[in-house]
């Protein structure tokens, strides 16, 4: 998949674990992780939602688009 | 119990496991019995109720015994005709081999069910277990529509070519005898109902997937 996650960069720039993330989001460190090494396959709103509001950034911060990358595991779908 | 939704597939998977150890238990008496029978019996010994499936007539397909040939005139019918009569014919044999050939198309057949039986069950425990949309168990279905398939279609070629080769051994004396070629159109149909339930498997693994993967 051509869009990357830049979740290890924010958590650089706010200098947040992602055990931290996942306790003030409500998301499981499972899950965050698979989103953080861009295995995942797609996105909801409440979850980017509560990422934006505890990075205190734009979902464009988040995600990255690069037509000529592949990244994650699965690139059939 | 953890899920009263699940119930069926708890009384499924029992009635699975029962035949998952009765099914081996009489093939097992069978085979043994069959091998054995040779070397515990005495020479002039009968071996008793052979069978074989039998159409009364010529035909295979569609058999046809005139009655009204046969001196079974009534005043006012024309014609009459036995259509379609088919049976079983059982016979004491002194012939090992020839009981033999009765016995196999059963051991295979059983083989084939018993087989069937441990694939549906893996498939019941996968499911009682909350993991059913696994390619495992498309790839079981799969596997499960292709025997009965191939049991439905070449069972019948093989038991028609087995029971003509017995009814030319032992002859046909006063009705007119033939092997039937009858196929099971259910077992083909259920054949061709697990093949397509084994794409949606498949098609529920690549959802259930992307729902895993939805973060």
């Amino acid at each position: 998949m051509a869009i990357y996650v830049n979740l290890d960069l924010m958590l650089v720039k706010r200098k947040m674990s992602l055990t931290e993330l996942s306790q003030r989001i409500g998301i499981t460190l499972a899950n965050l992780s698979i989103l953080k090494t861009n295995k995942a396959k797609a996105v909801r709103f409440s979850t980017l939602e509560a990422l934006c509001r505890e990075l205190d950034c734009q979902p464009g911060d988040l995600l990255e688009y690069s037509p000529t990358e592949e990244f994650g595991g699965d690139s059939s779908t | 119990m953890k899920n009263p939704k699940l119930i069926s597939a708890h009384i499924v998977k029992v009635y699975l496991d029962i035949c998952l150890v009765l099914v081996p238990v009489f093939l097992c008496f069978l085979l043994v019995w069959t091998l054995v029978s040779p070397l515990v019996m005495s020479a002039d010994s009968v071996f008793t109720d052979a069978t074989i499936p039998v159409t009364v007539g010529e035909s295979s397909v569609f058999p046809v015994l005139s009655l009204a040939a046969r001196g079974t005139e009534v005043e006012g019918i024309t014609n009459l005709n036995l259509v379609r009569a088919r049976g079983e014919l059982r016979f004491d044999t002194t012939s090992w081999g020839l009981h033999l050939t009765t016995i196999l198309p059963l051991l295979i057949g059983g083989l084939l069910v018993m087989w069937v039986i441990f694939l549906v069950r893996q498939v019941v425990a996968s499911v009682l277990l909350g993991d059913a949309f696994t390619l495992k168990n498309a790839a079981r279905l799969r596997l499960v529509g292709l025997i009965m398939l191939v049991g439905g279609t070449i069972g019948p070629l093989l038991e028609y070519v087995h029971a003509g080769m017995v009814l030319a051994r032992i002859g046909t004396h006063a009705i007119p005898l033939s092997p039937p070629l009858t196929f099971p159109t259910e077992v083909i149909l259920v054949g061709l109902l697990m093949l397509a339930l084994s794409t949606v498997f498949g098609h529920g693994k690549e959802l259930e997937d992307e729902k895993s993967l939805t973060i």
